[in-house]
């Protein structure tokens, strides 16, 4: 089954390699640039062809099965969560600005993972958001308040 | 030489530069640990604190910071998997397992001594073969800049675990290939950007090494539940038993001698070096199946070569004024701003100064492992806080290092579709390292080989036209060709 997976993996970058050929070749040129020997195409068709010939020897020649001892699958739930708290962390950033966002993902990301000691929860949190909140002042490195904040207190 | 040695010790030693050297090494330090600020932004961060100074005390500060920042950088990369900065991403090859097996005390012992040692010798090389270097370095030429890069890309493909060899080539090329999206700095022309503003400048070094790093190493984690070793750190000791010390000195000694030379080299830097030298230790060592694992001489080698090349890229900048990365860039700047015009005649007209920096070198790294060496066990103790604490930590620590670069949430994003597909490519045996080399690279590699090309009338004649460029292409066929058809005869 793995081995099968491995070959699905390797087909996924031959066809990833052949995408980014097909790609290379519609990047625009200047009129004077298109005969030069060396122009903005040049090297990713050299990458391209490399990629897709290593991508084919990968998927063809024969390979061991490759061990996925040590995933858990009852720990891949919260991997999923976590990741997509990660991204809803990026979506929100702009809009609750830093410290209400990063306090927010800390905390649900200690949750997520079983902490429930909920003082330490808190006090982690806000130790992290506070000394990255203090360096960043320190060295004059401006964190917006968020456009959400910025409407509610016109800050 | 001697007399200018003991000016630049007297000016260094006063009770005040003395002072300037320990708070830049500390300054440096912190700084250096937190990922997207490397020395070039602590140095940057710090040049105007430095403007009230004379111009010895504000390189010799400036030096500290310089130091500090690389000391610190290697931290992260040992204690969380988060190399801030290219240089120290081979430091996590063999730093990061051996923090995971319960022994970050050493870990870190091994990178400040080796670091020390390094920087140290460096030094010496710097003073004894300054001018002489300085020309050598001057007659390289971008065919051989070129093959040297691909050296160091191939070295590190095939120097990669066994059976590996064809998915690290693989993730070389697919790194290259990650490098060529943004804007050609040549023609100006937008490469797979897909009209998205965000992809103009291309994707970030730090976006990439958090993601295929320290964000698949924190999803990891947590997909491997409670085997993770983190939970078992209880000792942190720095001590190195006389076997241990044995088995990094040759290693050190090596290294520095490799990221010396290689930090001379304009552009090279400490990327290359400290790959290069690991690459070599792998292909050289007995037991090269440890590393990966832990190995320490798979720490004590890139952490020495990163070092070395960073005194090396002096060589070119007190020499000739020119800066040959990133960050003697910067101190050219600030040593313009101070009205110094650093070259040729810096070493007569200014002897005070390029002695100061030269002591500064030396006292910098006693003073880098005097600070530092006591603070390890505390450092280490990151280790033995609770997974449930410490793996959103970690991603905090990465999501703000991609986000302070550029103040855009896409970066963010990026970060974690790089760090799924990390994730998943790490799963199935393919080494992320590769990747990250030809990210690094791509760019320079491009623009030698255009140059190359152009210089050679659009002949391939300059691969063979002279002895430094034909033996790098001997080399690197034989790096390349050899395991492959070790590889697909053995498969057979």
């Amino acid at each position: 089954m793995n081995l099968l997976i491995f070959r699905a993996v390797s087909l996924t970058l031959l066809a990833l390699f052949c995408i980014y050929l097909y790609f290379s070749g519609d990047i625009y040129l200047d009129f004077w640039a298109e005969d030069a020997l060396f122009h903005a195409r040049s090297f990713p068709y050299v990458i391209g062809i490399a990629g897709v010939f290593i991508a084919a020897l990968l998927t063809i020649l024969p390979t061991k099965p490759v061990s996925l001892a040590g995933i858990d699958t009852s720990h891949i739930l919260p991997a999923v969560l976590l990741v997509a708290l990660t991204s809803a962390f990026g979506l929100l950033l702009d809009y609750l600005g830093f410290i209400v966002a990063s306090w927010l993902f800390l905390v649900s990301g200690f949750l997520l993972l079983g902490e429930r000691a909920y003082i330490r929860i808190v006090v982690c949190a806000s130790l992290l958001v506070g000394i990255f909140w203090l360096l960043m002042d320190l060295l004059e490195i401006y964190l917006a308040p968020g456009y959400w904040l910025e409407w509610l207190f016109n800050v | 030489m001697f007399d200018g040695l003991i000016l630049g010790f007297s000016t260094v030693l006063s009770g005040h530069n003395l002072l300037l050297v320990l708070a830049g090494c500390a300054a440096g330090t912190i700084i250096g640990m937190l990922p997207g600020l490397g020395p070039i932004s602590a140095i940057a961060l710090m040049i105007p604190v430095t403007y009230g100074f004379d111009p010895a005390s504000g390189m010799i500060l400036l030096a500290g910071v310089y130091y500090g920042a690389i000391f610190g950088g290697s931290t992260s990369s040992i204690l969380i998997n988060a190399p801030g900065v290219a240089g120290t991403v081979a430091t996590s090859f063999d730093g990061y397992p051996l923090a995971k097996s319960g022994q970050p005390g050493k870990a870190l012992a091994i990178a400040a001594y080796a670091s020390f040692a390094g920087g140290t010798l460096a030094a010496i090389l710097l003073v004894v073969a300054a001018p002489y270097l300085a020309s050598w370095s001057l007659s390289f030429q971008s065919a051989d800049y070129f093959m040297l890069m691909l050296l160091g890309l191939c070295l590190v493909s095939a120097f990669s675990s066994k059976g590996e060899y064809l998915k690290a080539l693989l993730m070389t090329c697919f790194g290259l290939a990650l490098s060529t999206v943004g804007t050609d700095l040549t023609s100006g022309i937008q490469r797979f950007t897909f009209g998205r503003m965000d992809l103009i400048d291309g994707i970030s070094f730090l976006l990439l090494a958090m993601g295929t790093f320290a964000m698949s190493e924190a999803i990891l984690m947590v997909l491997r539940g409670h085997d993770s070793k983190i939970d078992d750190l209880k000792t942190s000791s720095i001590k190195l038993c006389r076997d241990e010390v044995k088995t990094i000195a040759p290693v050190i000694a090596r290294s520095s001698i490799i990221g010396f030379f290689i930090g001379v080299l304009p552009g090279a830097g400490a990327t290359i070096a400290s790959f290069l030298s690991y690459g070599l230790e792998k292909n050289i060592a007995k037991d090269s199946y440890q590393f990966g694992k832990g190995s320490l001489k798979g720490l004590a080698a890139p952490e020495t070569a990163n070092n070395a090349a960073c005194t090396g890229s002096f060589v070119p900048l007190l020499t000739l004024g020119i800066p040959g990365s990133g960050t003697t860039a910067i101190l050219l700047g600030a040593l313009i701003a101070y009205g110094i015009q650093p070259g040729p005649r810096l070493f007569v007209d200014k002897p005070e100064i390029f002695w100061a920096v030269i002591a500064s070198m030396y006292v910098g790294n006693v003073f880098l492992l005097v600070l530092n060496l006591p603070l390890i066990p505390y450092i280490a103790r990151v280790l033995t806080i609770p997974r449930t604490i410490l793996i959103p930590s970690i991603m905090f620590f990465a999501l703000m290092g991609v986000y302070l670069v550029s103040f855009n949430t896409f970066d963010i994003q990026m970060l974690v579709i790089i760090a799924v597909c990390a994730v998943a490519l790490r799963l199935f045996g393919y080494p992320m390292a590769p990747l990250l080399l030809g990210f690094i690279l791509g760019g320079i590699l491009e623009d030698n080989l255009r140059r190359a090309i152009a210089l050679a009338d659009g002949q391939w004649s300059f691969l063979w036209e002279r002895p430094v460029t034909l033996a790098l292409v001997i080399l690197t066929t034989l790096v390349v060709v050899g395991p492959l058809l070790k590889y697909v005869l053995k498969r057979r």
